[in-house]
Order: C-alpha cells, then sequence, then structure tokens
C-alpha cells in the first residue's frame, strides 16, 4: 500500500466522524470544512510525529482536527452563543447509557465510567469545553453561573477523573 | 503557582488539553511545557483521554470538496526535499494503523447486530513487502475465552501439501505458541488454546509459518516465517 493510499484510505474512514467534531465545535459547515482540510493536510505533513508507542491513531487524529478547530473558533468567535445540543445535554443528565455504544472501545469505556462518577455540573462544564471549545469565562456566561464556581468544577473534574482513570 | 505541585501541574495539563484558559494562561502553559518534559507528558496523557470523547460525535461524512482541496494541497509537500519525509518508517508505521483501523471498523460494523462481544483488538498479517494477507480480530467473551476470527485476503496463494500455521509470540520471549492453521480462503474462527490464553495479549505480536500440511508436526515453528503482524487494541 503507497502512502497515498493509505493516506487516501485514512481519510475515508476518519473524515465523518472527524468532520462530526469539527462541526459540534465550530457550529458552521464553511469552517468545519476548512478546519478538515487544514487538519488532514496537518497529518499528511506530520505522519512522522506520530508515535504509536504514546499516542492511539483515533485520538492522536481527534488531537490534530480539535486543535485547528480551537485556532478557527478563536479567531472568528461565533455571534451566537452555541445553539441547544442534545448530546449535551445527555452528558449532564443522570443517564449516559446513550454513550455506551459509540464508547465502546475498552479506553473509551473507561473513561465513560469515569465520567459517570463525576457530578453532572462538573460532566456538563467538561463536555461544554471539549465539544465547543468553551473557556472558563464562555461556560460561566452559558451556565450562568459565577466564574470561580465554573472553575471549580472542571478543576475537581479533572483530579477526580485522574484519580478513577489511574485507579 | 506552584508548578511542581502534582495536583496543579495535572489541573494545568487538563485544563490545556480541554482549552479552559486563553491567552496569556495559555501561553505561559505553553512557554513551561517546553522546558519540562514532565509537564508535556501529562499534556499527552489528557491528550489521550479528553479525545476519546471524540468518538461519542454523530459522524457526518464531509462534502468530496473538502478531500479534493486536500489532495491539492499536499500534492506539493510531498515534492518537497526530504525533510520529514526522511523518517518514512514512522508514515509506514500510520500506514499500517490505517489498515488496522480498517479492519477495526469493518469489525464493528459487521458485528453490531450480533449479540456476540465486540473485538478487543485487530491485526493485519503481512509479508515483508507489507501486502497483507489475513486480517486477525480477537475476541474475549464474558467467561474470559478467547476466540480469534481470520479472514484470508485474495492475496493468500495456497501452497500444495503446505498449511499456513499462526504462532504467538509470547512477550515474555518464551517459545512461539500455536494458535491454529489459517485458511487459505474465506474466514474461520480459532479457539485460542488454554496455554496459550495468559499469553495472548490485546497487543501480542503474531507470526505466520509454512509448514507440513495439517501443521507442525514438533509444536514449534519449523518452516520459514512469512508474515507477520501485531494486534491492535481497540
Amino acid at each position: 500500500m503507497g502512502d497515498r493510499d493509505a493516506f487516501a484510505r485514512l481519510y475515508r474512514l476518519t473524515s465523518p466522524n472527524l468532520f462530526g467534531l469539527a462541526l459540534r465545535i465550530l457550529g458552521r459547515r464553511s469552517l468545519a470544512e476548512e478546519a478538515l482540510q487544514d487538519a488532514f493536510v496537518n497529518i499528511w505533513r506530520h505522519a512522522a510525529d506520530f508515535r504509536p508507542e504514546r499516542a492511539a491513531p483515533q485520538t492522536w487524529l481527534a488531537a490534530i482536527v480539535r486543535n485547528r478547530a480551537l485556532d478557527l473558533l478563536r479567531a472568528s468567535p461565533p455571534e451566537d452563543p452555541p445553539a441547544e445540543d442534545p448530546e449535551i445535554e445527555t452528558w449532564a443528565s443522570a443517564d449516559l447509557g446513550p454513550l455506551e455504544k459509540a464508547m465502546a472501545g475498552d479506553e473509551a469505556k473507561a473513561l465513560l465510567e469515569c465520567m459517570k462518577r463525576l457530578q453532572a455540573k462538573q460532566r456538563q462544564a467538561i463536555a461544554l469545553a471539549y465539544y465547543h471549545g468553551l473557556a472558563h469565562g464562555d461556560l460561566a456566561r452559558h451556565l450562568a453561573e459565577p466564574i470561580g464556581t465554573v472553575k471549580t468544577w472542571i478543576r475537581r473534574g479533572i483530579e477526580q477523573l485522574k484519580r478513577c482513570l489511574e485507579a | 503557582m506552584n508548578y511542581q505541585d502534582q495536583t496543579l501541574r495535572e489541573i494545568l495539563a487538563g485544563e490545556y488539553v480541554l482549552g479552559t484558559r486563553r491567552g496569556a494562561a495559555r501561553r505561559r502553559f505553553e512557554r513551561l511545557m517546553k522546558k519540562d518534559p514532565g509537564l508535556r507528558e501529562r499534556v499527552e496523557f489528557w491528550e489521550g483521554r479528553f479525545n476519546l470523547l471524540a468518538e461519542a460525535v454523530s459522524p457526518v461524512t464531509p462534502p468530496e470538496r473538502v478531500w479534493t482541496v486536500v489532495e491539492d494541497r499536499t500534492a506539493g509537500a510531498r515534492r518537497g526535499d526530504g525533510g520529514i519525509w526522511n523518517a518514512l518508517s514512522f508514515w509506514r508505521g500510520l500506514a499500517l494503523t490505517a489498515s488496522g483501523l480498517a479492519v477495526a471498523l469493518m469489525v464493528y460494523v459487521g458485528l453490531r447486530p450480533a449479540p456476540e462481544a465486540p473485538p478487543a483488538g485487530v491485526a493485519v498479517l503481512a509479508d515483508e513487502a507489507r501486502q497483507a494477507a489475513w486480517t486477525v480480530t480477537l475476541v474475549v467473551d464474558d467467561s474470559q475465552a478467547k476466540r480469534l476470527k481470520v479472514t484470508a485476503l485474495p492475496s493468500v496463494a495456497p501452497k500444495p501439501d503446505r498449511s499456513f500455521e499462526l504462532w504467538l509470540l509470547p512477550e515474555s520471549g518464551a517459545a512461539p505458541v500455536s494458535l491454529g492453521l489459517l485458511p487459505e480462503a474465506g474466514s474461520a474462527v480459532l479457539a485460542v488454546p488454554g496455554k496459550a490464553v495468559p499469553a495472548l495479549s490485546r497487543t501480542s505480536a503474531l507470526a505466520v509459518s509454512l509448514e507440513p500440511r495439517g501443521g507442525s508436526p514438533t509444536g514449534a515453528p519449523t518452516g520459514p516465517v512469512l508474515y507477520q503482524g501485531r494486534l491492535l487494541a481497540l
């Protein structure tokens, strides 16, 4: 399999999920297309940086796409706050069952189990930061809570996740 | 801030990956990370964890024009003066992983409606020229029994009076353990023999040797090793 073929195949396989991610973060199709394009150009150029012993291919790819999407989000912030997102509602609810099918790999499952143990507010804040690129200030506005409260949710959430993931 | 405090380092690394700090605070952390490999390592940990959340996103197929532009933009990059392309082995690693991903997705799609346990690992067995010959999927059921679903690709050329035998190469360096004979066409399910179960992990190395028909008469590989691969954990 030549490099070009491998690259085309990788694109076919992974682009729907990664485009879904970029759309989620950016909320605008044209920007999400731009993020996906830039990300795959980076993947092609930086393929040599991929270290199979340090990262799984899926998370490596997702990180590249998300980082590019976050750059574009900061360069052109949306005029409106993120629309109601049913998937964030799920993260904020007590029942994470609907997420189990999509997060079926061992590592994803372990993360989901640990997310289940967080308070719903902590989970919601982490999901909003990850999927919508909201910073502390945006989170406070979006959730109508004091910024100190939101920072504490994130901080405690990370601490608890770390203990749970490494248990 | 005391950047040596372990809890604080963990939180800052996690927040950096989530992207909840902007501007000066973010840039300060990036400078810090450049000279602190331990911090960089914690960032990699959180990148590997939080980016698993991407799996929960509903997929949306991008319009074809995205790929057209990607192809155009990367066509030029390829004619560059070497540089990154000197590390071709890494690129090959990615290519191989891509075939692993392909199998992973095929297996996911294929297994979804069945009540079977999800695959725990996948491998592509390829020859020295990286021509893939078999795909292997490891399934571990509730009782911890392990099975391998093996599928021959069209490139497998049967050899008269010979069989292809699959071996587990234990991480410990112990002698190869037979996992059974591979089909020359189509698929087969191999129940992993009891003595191979403890050594077979989701990332085990596998090899295929050419043996007399019916398999090695000695219990150890007797013929040349023609194909190899390593399971990729799912």
